[in-house]
């Protein structure tokens, strides 16, 4: 899974977001480092959508300008939750060799 | 401007998706320069063009398509600039022997303009040669020739071909040999050194292109062919680009269309589709390389035409089978069907305006 994936799903693991809510979350997770824009959020949007990890949740129209949220189905959670571990388990595994490597270089 | 950059996605997206996508580049837009938002925004419209959104390989699939079809098109758009450029004049070509040999009488020379730009068999090609462009014979169809030849090479030979070039202001290519003949393999009686050449002295000038050619036995052949008209050039790159956009836009609709349906047209479509691109893209396969090979193997004071490096008209007939399974394809395609109701958005209440 692309990191820019991953981050959408965790941007609403806890809660419903629109687009643009999505792409200020993505970029507050990454520390500024992923900045989505329209058009690629809304190809993974539809992407995530036909894979049935995302479904439109609701529409707001604030001040005449239309929102639409997006929340995450139960086949999402799950896919977050894989995927977390699986990073989590790379993580473990390159620090423990950092770990190993600390005292020779030091 | 954002609003006319969504012309990129099909128009059902622009109808469920526009007002949510130009209500998000408003708000992110003042931290994007306008240029990369604006690439994004066609980037990802063309791609949702071709529906799919989960699939992996259908960029790689309408690729193939928009480039064939681009390639086609350019070859039929310098075609018409083709047939836009000037006839043949046979008193060109009895000028020009006149020019290079004014002592010596052609033991043939055209005394007739070519009826067409092109002709297969010596005739505009018609329903009569359809059959024949179709069944084998499509390498026949080509740019009309004026020829006069002479049963022996007048004295002087190359040396004085030479310098009557130069006087009449022909531009000229080196001469290019050709052995006259083979060694049969494995003749050690055959010195490939002692065969005698034929000599070819290919010139240009004006729009003419002249081809000279000192035979080993002693004869003489003298062609006059048209250059590439100057508007061929801005015709096949205009014809490209069309074809690129059109297969682009044209694949997209039949993959939209196909998209979720039942696996009875589904399948059909793809399998038809498959074999439609072999039929198209194995003639350019095949022919490009040979093309190239013969290209670079003798001088060419002009390009080959751009269909035959496409192996047309050659394999006009897998073109032509090619393009009625295409047809087919769309047929299935355009089969009236109940789409989902924005499958995409379920449970969005309200479409937003159409843009």
């Amino acid at each position: 899974m692309r990191e820019a994936t991953f981050l959408i799903l965790t941007a609403l693991a806890d809660e419903p977001r629109h687009g643009y809510g999505i792409i200020q979350d993505v970029a507050g997770l990454s520390g500024g480092r992923v900045n989505l824009l329209p058009g690629t959020l809304y190809a993974a949007l539809d992407r995530l959508v036909v894979q049935g990890l995302v479904e439109p949740s609701h529409e707001e129209v604030v001040d005449g300008r239309l929102r639409r949220y997006y929340r995450l189905r139960a086949d999402g959670q799950a896919e977050l939750a894989r995927q977390t571990e699986r990073l989590r388990q790379l993580a473990s595994a390159a620090e423990t060799r950092l770990r190993a490597l600390r005292p020779r270089t030091a | 401007m954002h609003r006319w950059l969504l012309l990129a996605y099909p128009r059902d997206y622009r109808r469920t998706r526009g007002a949510e996508i130009l209500e998000t580049v408003r708000d992110v837009g003042p931290a994007h320069r306008r240029s990369r938002m604006a690439a994004n925004l066609v980037r990802h419209g063309l791609r949702a063009r071709l529906g799919r959104p989960a699939s992996r390989t259908v960029v790689a699939w309408a690729s193939v398509f928009a480039v064939v079809c681009g390639l086609f098109a350019a070859s039929f758009g310098t075609w018409l600039a083709w047939l836009g450029s000037r006839p043949l004049d046979h008193r060109d070509l009895a000028a020009v022997v006149g020019q290079l040999y004014p002592d010596r009488q052609a033991g043939h020379i055209d005394q007739d303009d070519p009826p067409a730009v092109f002709l297969i068999y010596g005739h505009p090609l018609g329903e009569d040669l359809l059959s024949e462009l179709l069944l084998g014979d499509g390498g026949e169809y080509a740019l009309a020739e004026l020829t006069a030849s002479f049963d022996q090479t007048p004295a002087g030979g190359l040396t004085d071909l030479r310098k009557r070039l130069d006087a009449a202001g022909w531009k000229r290519h080196e001469p290019f040999y050709a052995n006259a003949y083979d060694c049969v393999p494995d003749t050690p009686q055959c010195d490939p050194a002692s065969i005698p050449s034929d000599i070819t002295v290919y010139a240009e000038r004006g729009d003419h292109i002249l081809a000279v050619e000192l035979t080993a036995d002693g004869s003489t052949n003298v062609t006059l062919s048209r250059a590439t008209p100057g508007t061929a050039y801005p015709a096949g790159l205009l014809g490209f680009v069309l074809g690129l956009a059109g297969g682009w836009v044209l694949f997209g609709w039949a993959s939209r269309r196909t998209e979720g349906r039942r696996p009875l047209v589904q399948g059909p479509a793809k399998i038809l589709y498959g074999v439609a691109m072999v039929f198209w893209a194995a003639p350019i396969l095949l022919g490009a390389p040979l093309m190239l090979t013969h290209h670079l193997d003798e001088p060419h004071p002009r390009w080959h035409v751009p269909w035959e490096w496409l192996g047309q008209p050659a394999l006009s007939l897998p073109f032509l089978v090619g393009t009625v399974l295409l047809l087919l394809v769309l047929g299935l395609a355009a089969l009236p069907h109940r789409r989902p109701a924005a499958r995409t958005l379920a449970g969005a209440s309200d479409p937003g305006p159409a843009l």
